[in-house]
């Protein structure tokens, strides 16, 4: 298990946490944050598709959302 | 066409204003922006009391002449407006209360004495006031009309409609928190619009998503005075004179600025009772307790969009 | 009520004799009905396997703080599958295939209901899938806020799966259970960027083999078997920027780690492009790199101490990549096109680094999307 990367990711998700707090993008400033291919996930359906075919054909899951039910793609 | 969002930032009415609009290019937006700002500058030489020649300072200054001054249509329709609120609000929501300023300064840390409240009182009342659609009479020296809650909103609106006239669909008026939504982004995604915290003027406690329509706050913000620990917000209650008890803060949304702002104007006026009456009313809103705890009502888009 | 109506009925008829008040009705918002129509097929080269699926999703707005999504979805899935590899005449393995085609039905059903707080937002999503050999039952809950005014959101989630895998004509039905935690922190950094930092656990327990596949022991045949419990981890960062004329890339990274040894990179990229009249094209790449499970060969030359065998593919080392390109189109305003074309190919030698596996036969698939959306 590759701790030490794993550890290190964390420490940056904390730094940039601490970096966000000093973010102050007002409502009405994010006209931009707000536009469609601007969201995480334009398509919702699309990603739960594609995880569904590439879980399929390998041996990876995870990160996108939290997981809930598998299937029998083998 | 792929459109882009223009924002445009200008000072009036006391407020620094932004109108944020979707055009295909800078040239069209700024034309448009142009034309609904000169208009909202119009209303401002119109109806300001602080400026010197506006027509709202003529008749202030009228106060006590019996001929009165007669006002053209507009000015016809926001006295009409300003008298259904009084007669819908049970005199709660009333243009001549103004004066009450006079003996509340919210600077210095002083209350008024009784007698400067009772004097004052005397030169409050619509029902006082000679109104038969074309001309007004002040008929009490001192007596004075204020717009506040009236005329920034409509400014709102009217700088919606232009916009909506000259072919925008997508964009929003901020006058100072007064805000019409002249429609939402191209995409169709909700307008989100930060609700201020009225402990701390910078920080958001929540947003509104919107659409369509205007949403107005009413509250008290940050002028207020605290004797002995009790608080004395600027929100003047025209009947007694003295600062109204129970919210803090009311944010409504309906199709027009102008009536979410008389509608939370009224609320906060109404106090405590203020909440059941906009159930009554039935327009989505939130409000802040005394102690700024945040409310919403049920039906209230106050939703992310996904 | 009656206070109501003449309280507003009143104050409109006076808002409307101003001139700067135009009469048109502005609608107040409220929640849309969101109708989401995909159609998919997935083929891959070498008559291998074929999948169509429909899936049906439908967003209704209960009140201003509920909502619900169904999401439905019909597949059909034929062709032949992998089963074990031999040794062949160099000692390179050989695949050998099931002879007949099998046919696979599948319905899934997952319900999603959303309650939003004055603090946050709750979903509680119920599903079940129903397959010719496979059944799965399954619950996620998250719950998701935000601070900072609304510049950092907050995700945790938590699900739980049970399902049943046999293979068709086997009697036994084998369970196998699910449970994951989820962590999720998206950051607005500016006006025209964000970042997402998502950690996901996971523990897989029971029957996690396969029983269609089959491995080769010396001169042995024997069933696939794996360990009966797998912990997962995944690691992903997102980044977000708006890009000048209407454009958007989006750029994502996943570090995979389970205990039976497999990890892995993934790399994603995209790319929004607003172009006039309403179309959107976005190319994507993603490529993909995994290092096997200690107990995968593609046949075994001695028997394992522990007993664990794998030869499926899927568990090897290789690597893939997507490469796709994505139209969309909107109608009106309130109906969305789109069709979404993506090929794919997995090799042994498109593995990042250090040995991959023997590969006899690299897989390349495609799978197309059309879409259509309308929001009434």
């Amino acid at each position: 298990m590759n701790t030490r990367r794993l550890v290190s990711l964390i420490v940056i998700a904390f730094a940039l946490q601490s970096a966000g707090c000093a973010v102050n993008v007002k409502p009405w400033e994010r006209g931009t944050l707000a536009k469609e291919h601007m969201a995480i996930e334009p398509d919702a359906l699309e990603r739960t598709i594609f995880e569904q075919v590439v879980t399929s054909k390998e041996a990876s899951s995870g990160g996108y959302a939290v997981v809930g039910g598998g299937c029998g793609c083998n | 066409m792929a459109m882009r969002q223009y924002d445009f930032s200008f000072e009036a009415m006391a407020c620094v204003n932004e109108l944020s609009l979707y055009a295909s290019n800078k040239r069209q937006a700024t034309a448009v922006a142009k034309k609904a700002i000169d208009a909202i500058n119009k209303l401002e030489s119109r109806y300001s009391r602080y400026l010197p020649d506006s027509l709202l300072t003529r008749i202030n200054e009228s106060a006590g002449d019996t001929r009165g001054v007669a006002v053209d249509e507009e000015t016809a329709a926001l006295l009409n407006y300003s008298q259904t609120c009084f007669e819908q609000s049970d005199g709660m929501f009333d243009i001549t209360s103004g004066v009450l300023r006079r003996i509340w300064n919210f600077r210095e840390n002083k209350l008024p004495t009784d007698s400067e409240v009772a004097d004052t009182l005397q030169l409050i009342g619509w029902d006082k006031v000679i109104w038969d659609e074309s001309r007004i009479v002040l008929p009490l020296t001192g007596m004075e009309l204020d717009f506040g809650g009236v005329v920034k909103e409509y400014a709102a609106d009217t700088c919606a409609t232009l916009c909506r006239d000259m072919g925008v669909r997508h964009g929003l008026i901020n006058m100072g928190g007064d805000i019409h939504v002249i429609g939402p982004h191209p995409d169709g995604s909700p307008w989100k619009i930060g609700i201020q915290s009225p402990d701390d003027p910078g920080s958001i406690a929540t947003t509104v998503n919107l659409k369509h329509g205007g949403l107005a706050s009413s509250g008290d913000y940050q002028r207020s005075i605290v004797i002995d620990g009790k608080r004395y917000g600027h929100i003047l209650n025209p009947k007694t004179g003295w600062p109204v008890e129970g919210l803090r803060a009311v944010s409504v949304v309906a199709p027009q600025c102008l009536i979410a702002g008389s509608t939370s104007t009224i609320a906060m006026l109404k106090g405590e009772a203020g909440k059941r009456w906009l159930d009554e009313v039935g327009l989505p809103y939130l409000w802040f307790d005394e102690s700024s705890r945040l409310f919403i009502k049920d039906d209230c888009s106050m939703r992310e969009a996904s | 009520m009656a206070a109501t109506n003449s309280y507003l009925r009143h104050l409109m008829a006076a808002a409307v004799a101003l001139p700067g008040i135009s009469v048109a009705a502005t609608p107040i918002d409220k929640g849309d009905v969101v109708v989401d129509l995909k159609y998919v097929h997935y083929e891959e080269q070498d008559d291998l396997m074929t999948v169509d699926a429909e899936y049906l999703t439908l967003g209704i707005p209960l009140t201003g703080r509920n909502d619900l999504t169904v999401s439905i979805e019909f597949e059909t899935m034929s062709g032949a599958s992998p089963i074990f590899m031999s040794p062949g005449q160099n000692g390179d393995p050989v695949v050998v295939k099931s002879g007949a085609s099998i046919t696979d039905q599948r319905t899934a059903v997952t319900a999603s209901f959303r309650h939003f707080f004055d603090a946050g937002t709750l979903t509680v999503a119920p599903s079940w899938s129903d397959e010719d050999d496979y059944t799965s039952q399954a619950l996620t809950l998250q719950y998701e806020w935000d601070t900072n005014n609304k510049n950092t959101t907050f995700a945790v989630g938590v699900g739980f799966a049970s399902d049943e895998v046999w293979a068709e004509g086997q009697v036994i039905r084998n369970d196998k259970e699910g449970r994951s935690v989820f962590f999720g922190v998206t950051q607005v950094l500016n006006t025209s960027s964000l970042l997402q930092l998502n950690v996901s656990f996971a523990e897989e327990t029971g029957y996690l083999s396969d029983p269609y596949k089959l491995v080769q022991v010396q001169t042995s045949i024997l069933p696939d078997s794996r360990p009966d419990d797998r912990a997962q981890i995944a690691v992903l960062v997102r980044y977000i920027r708006h890009m000048a004329d209407d454009a958007s890339v989006h750029l994502t990274y996943r570090l995979f780690n389970d205990d039976w040894d497999v990890q892995s990179h993934t790399f994603e990229a995209s790319w929004y492009q607003e172009l006039p009249g309403d179309w959107t094209v976005t190319p994507s790449v993603r490529y993909y790199t995994q290092e096997k499970a200690d107990f995968y060969e593609p046949y075994f030359v001695a028997f394992r101490n522990d007993g664990y065998y794998t030869s499926d593919f899927r568990l090897a080392s290789y690597g893939s990549v997507i490469a796709g390109v994505k139209i969309t189109k909107k109608i009106a305003g309130n109906t969305g096109l789109d069709l979404n074309l993506q090929y794919y190919a997995r090799r042994g030698d498109l593995k990042l680094g250090g040995e991959h596996s023997l590969d006899p036969e690299p897989l390349s698939s495609y799978l197309v999307t059309l879409g259509i959306k309308h929001t009434f």
